[in-house]
């Protein structure tokens, strides 16, 4: 005999027990179609938050940092380096200054002062080039840019998905163990497993949908009112990475002209057929390295930084859901700054040594 | 901003490279004094790089550059702060989620001793 349920009251008339939960076979297959109703309704209005091009969008922006900040040490090291060429060639005199002296940190806050080899007299730390500050100058813009695109991941973070997803689980799990120990108190409740299908999905679902309707709303509130930031921000970061750029190649033209003056000269037909080689390789190399610095351009990657970020506050602004062509200048910024990253930490040799073998 | 610093820096560049070109164009007839030639190259490739380094301080000394810098830090503290409380929203699952398995427990002892009384009634 089917059981016959007063809904109201929640009695169950074939076995006299209560069903505690109040649900019933008519009103269980009503809540599971309402259930799965409601999820294919909230997946289908749920906003598309852009996870995987801001997460791509936060790749480029850290890829370009990191060229910075190689590119920095890559030019530091070079001036440490011509410093120490001129000091040999003139036999210049020598000091060591006071900071060399002191081991720990003083003042507020404490600081170390520095300690180089400089010329004679010392007269406190050497003091950098103008190359040098004009790229410490940079720093607040990259930190600045490396910061909102940190954030922005942080929005639409999938590590907050995950836990996201598992604590859903981990409460569908929950009442479903609540649902059996309701059955074993009242062994004439309808199965729990339909209700739990449908109590679930429409949970998880109008969570994700509630996380994600925040998510929206803080992107679109947020990303095109920096648009314009982003872009004057970019003039700087591209000024700094051209400096780079230029810097590098200054000393990989001077490395690439003194690898070539042995054969460029007109007695190179008494080299020996051994030290042609040599000298060939060497400036092969030189050659190698040069083309490769040269051929990154950073114009192009900030522009492709500024417009991956301007596509994605029109898709934003406008809810358009079109994610196909926010991802792919996405992915065309990523690659670009990829290819920065790697041309940049390949650039001049690192200092000699004086003394160290070449 | 007004004028584009980058761009007046890369067309100043593309002049220098014209004299460049035409002192590498002087290196290679007979009887040229390589060496100077290279000498003067060198000097004018270090001209360039140092456009270059003009630019950037030029364009992170403006005015746009340092508000540009607030706005953005300010937007990325906000968005830290939106971002911790979306995830608050999770862990407020997580907490629901120890009630009910709290409650689940609960349930559990009292259905066993619900089926106790009832085989006693028998």
């Amino acid at each position: 005999m089917h059981a016959t349920l007063n809904s109201r009251t929640g009695t169950s008339l074939d076995n006299g027990h209560t069903d505690v939960l109040g649900w019933g076979r008519g009103l269980k297959n009503s809540i599971r179609v309402t259930g799965i109703s409601t999820a294919i309704f909230l997946a289908a209005c749920s906003p598309y938050v852009y996870n995987q091009e801001i997460e791509a969008f936060n790749g480029g922006v850290n890829a370009i940092a990191a060229s910075y900040d190689t590119g920095r040490k890559s030019v530091s090291d070079t001036i440490a380096q011509q410093q120490q060429q001129a000091f040999v060639a003139r036999r210049v005199k020598l000091d060591l200054p006071d900071g060399c002296d002191q081991v720990d940190p003083t003042g507020s806050p404490p600081k170390l002062p520095g300690c180089a080899v400089v010329k004679f007299p010392a007269t406190g730390s050497p003091a950098p080039t103008s190359v040098e500050i004009a790229l410490a100058s940079a720093a607040p813009a990259f930190d600045a840019l490396k910061n909102y695109a940190g954030a922005l991941s942080a929005v639409t973070n999938a590590a907050d998905d995950a836990q996201l997803r598992s604590a859903t689980q981990g409460l569908i799990s929950s009442v479903d163990g609540l649902s059996a120990a309701v059955a074993s108190v009242a062994p004439g409740a309808s199965s729990p497993q339909s209700k739990i299908n449908a109590a679930g999905s429409v949970l998880g679902q109008a969570v994700a949908f509630y996380l994600d309707s925040k998510r929206y709303e803080v992107l679109r509130n947020a990303v095109p009112a920096i648009d314009s930031s982003i872009a004057t921000l970019g003039e700087t970061v591209k000024a700094a990475l051209l400096t780079i750029r230029a810097q590098q190649l200054l000393e990989l033209q001077r490395e690439m002209h003194a690898a070539a003056a042995p054969l460029q000269s007109p007695t190179v037909g008494k080299l020996s057929a051994a030290e042609y080689q040599n000298d060939l390789s060497v400036l092969q190399s030189k050659v190698a390295a040069f083309n490769q610095i040269r051929s990154v351009d950073p114009q192009a990657t900030v522009a492709a930084l500024v417009d991956a970020h301007h596509k994605l506050a029109q898709a934003l602004q406008d809810d358009a859901r079109q994610a196909q062509p926010v991802y792919a200048t996405m992915i065309a910024f990523l690659n670009s700054a990829a290819q920065l990253q790697s041309a940049f930490a390949s650039g001049p040799a690192a200092p000699k040594l004086a003394g160290a073998k070449p | 901003m007004a004028i584009d610093l980058n761009a007046v820096a890369t067309a100043a560049i593309a002049d220098i490279q014209t004299a460049i070109n035409n002192l590498n164009a002087v290196r290679r007839q007979n009887g040229a004094d390589v060496a100077g030639i290279l000498v003067k190259i060198e000097a004018l490739e270090q001209k360039q790089a140092d456009l270059r380094t003009l630019a950037l301080q030029s364009v992170e000394n403006s005015p746009e550059n340092q508000a540009a810098v607030k706005v953005v830090n300010a937007a990325a503290t906000s968005l830290k702060s939106e971002a911790a409380n979306i995830t608050t929203v999770a862990n407020a699952l997580i907490t629901a989620q120890q009630v009910i398995g709290d409650a689940a427990d609960l349930f559990s002892a009292l259905g066993k001793f619900s089926q106790t009384r009832r085989q006693e009634r028998r």
